[in-house]
């Protein structure tokens, strides 16, 4: 393998793909990293289950790749099926998604802190990578999937609108509840302790 | 939890050989873009039925309009609740719900806020039901939909109840002319039930007979005689507006004509037959 492909938008390689199925090969290896940690915070946690749950992604974004809208990113895209994935895959195991949040934790604490969505609450003690993680995985789905897609994967609103298919408007609606959600829990369980 | 590289590998070379292996294909854009257009379409069926259904609302609601609430209800407001027809409201409410579900269900139909996706969806709708109000459909379809379903009361339907009453003073049916050994001012009337009446239209002015000739189902309104055999005194003649296209301001003013009408007979007003049978008319039921 040369370094074309690298320079190569992805776009470009969707192109080649339909002409050669091969060069989806180029796709698996630009995405795989991202959507494993991704589907991992999403609450697919073993290493088998992560398998076939990539392979699923995989082969429906190949199955797919005609309904690729080029106005969206090819990122959002396939993001948006990874996200399809990791829902149907813990709903089949009917197991509440347990996120794997804690490795990266303490930059989002950071993230977390700042007052972008206007949430006026603060933290008054110092909390750590591991209590975030718990807390996020006892707030409401719906708040976690775009506090994941906002602070862990660092994608903009527009882009988490086409991934969860929401309206931008809500992005914000929900990140800034879903904040508020996670100081709560934050501080119920620091009054726990 | 970073991949490592073997890893990586692994997972290209199954998905690529799973490809191969079960002969893989991306589903053709044919199907994809007929999904999308199939989206579209039922989001358009969803509005023009939206529309469809205010086309007959506003033709119920404004031909309502034209009947005479004055008499039966003692404001607009308490005659419109209890004529307004529901059953259509119901249609355009569930019509505009499937629209919006139809609308979000196209490529970039998540992009919009759903306050958007229903506004948009309901002024389309009573936009186009406008026009179709206006070109006739409502009309229409309220009376096509009335001839096919006997469940369902159209305004013809309900008119022609209320119309064919011959105890209170009104019938709807079509002149047949003066009957054969039969002198004027005697004439014959076949009402929609048809039962044939013999008509007295001594009091008739010459509007109402030159309306008598043309030979449309009219409706009258004057004084029961005999039940048996079928006698009838006629006071008045209006027509029978379904059977012809009127304009609202055509309907306003028939209705305008008529309220004068029967108020010169029930009050004796200049114009009648000074001591005839319908100077003193007295109308009975909800009219």
């Amino acid at each position: 393998m040369d370094n074309t492909e690298f320079q190569l938008s992805d776009e470009e390689i969707v192109a080649m793909t339909l002409r050669e199925h091969s060069s989806f090969g180029f796709i698996i290896e630009r995405y795989e990293a991202k959507l494993k940690r991704y589907i991992a915070r999403l609450g697919v946690r073993s290493y088998d289950d992560q398998a076939d749950v990539m392979q699923e992604i995989f082969i429906k974004a190949y199955k797919n790749l005609n309904s690729f809208d080029t106005s969206l990113s090819f990122s959002s895209w396939i993001y948006r099926i990874a996200h399809n994935e990791a829902i149907s895959w813990y709903r089949k195991q009917n197991v509440r998604p347990e996120g794997h949040l804690i490795a990266d934790s303490e930059e989002v604490v950071t993230l977390l802190r700042s007052k972008e969505e206007g949430v006026e609450s603060a933290f008054d003690k110092e909390i750590n990578a591991e209590e975030l993680g718990r807390a996020l995985e006892e707030i409401d789905e719906k708040y976690r999937e775009v506090l994941i897609l906002r602070y862990f994967e660092h994608k903009e609103y527009q882009e988490i609108s086409d991934i969860l298919k929401i309206p931008t408007g809500s992005v914000g609606t929900l990140i800034s509840r879903g904040k508020k959600q996670l100081y709560n829990v934050l501080n119920q369980n620091a009054l726990r302790i | 939890m970073e991949t490592s590289q073997p890893n990586q590998h692994d997972l290209k070379s199954q998905v690529l050989s799973r490809i191969e292996k079960d002969a893989l294909c991306p589903q053709s854009k044919l199907i994809i873009g007929s999904k999308e257009y199939a989206m579209w379409v039922l989001w358009f069926m969803t509005v023009l039925l939206g529309a469809m259904s205010i086309a007959v609302t506003f033709f119920v609601v404004m031909h309502r309009q034209y009947s005479f609430y004055e008499v039966t209800h003692t404001s607009f407001f308490s005659f419109m609740i209890d004529v307004l027809p529901y059953l259509w409201i119901t249609v355009f409410s569930v019509m505009v719900i499937f629209a919006v579900y139809n609308f979000r269900h196209t490529k970039h139909g998540y992009r919009y806020p759903l306050w958007k996706i229903l506004g948009s969806s309901m002024i389309l709708s009573l936009a186009g039901g406008s026009l179709l109000h206006l070109a006739g459909v409502g009309f229409s379809l309220d009376r096509t939909i009335g001839n096919f379903s006997k469940d369902y009361t159209s305004q013809e339907k309900l008119e022609m109840r209320f119309w064919q009453n011959p105890e209170e003073g009104r019938l709807v049916g079509v002149f047949l002319g003066a009957e054969d050994g039969v002198p004027l001012p005697l004439m014959m009337l076949e009402d929609i039930r048809g039962t044939r009446w013999e008509m007295n239209v001594t009091e008739l002015n010459e509007l109402d007979m030159r309306m008598i000739e043309g030979g449309k189902k009219v409706r009258v309104i004057g004084v029961l005689e005999n039940a048996l055999p079928a006698q009838f005194f006629a006071c008045a003649v209006f027509p029978w507006i379904y059977e012809q296209r009127y304009s609202m301001r055509e309907l306003g003013e028939l209705k305008h004509s008529m309220q004068e009408r029967i108020l010169r007979h029930t009050q004796a007003l200049p114009g009648v037959v000074e001591g005839g049978k319908c100077s003193h008319l007295v109308l009975k039921g909800p009219f």
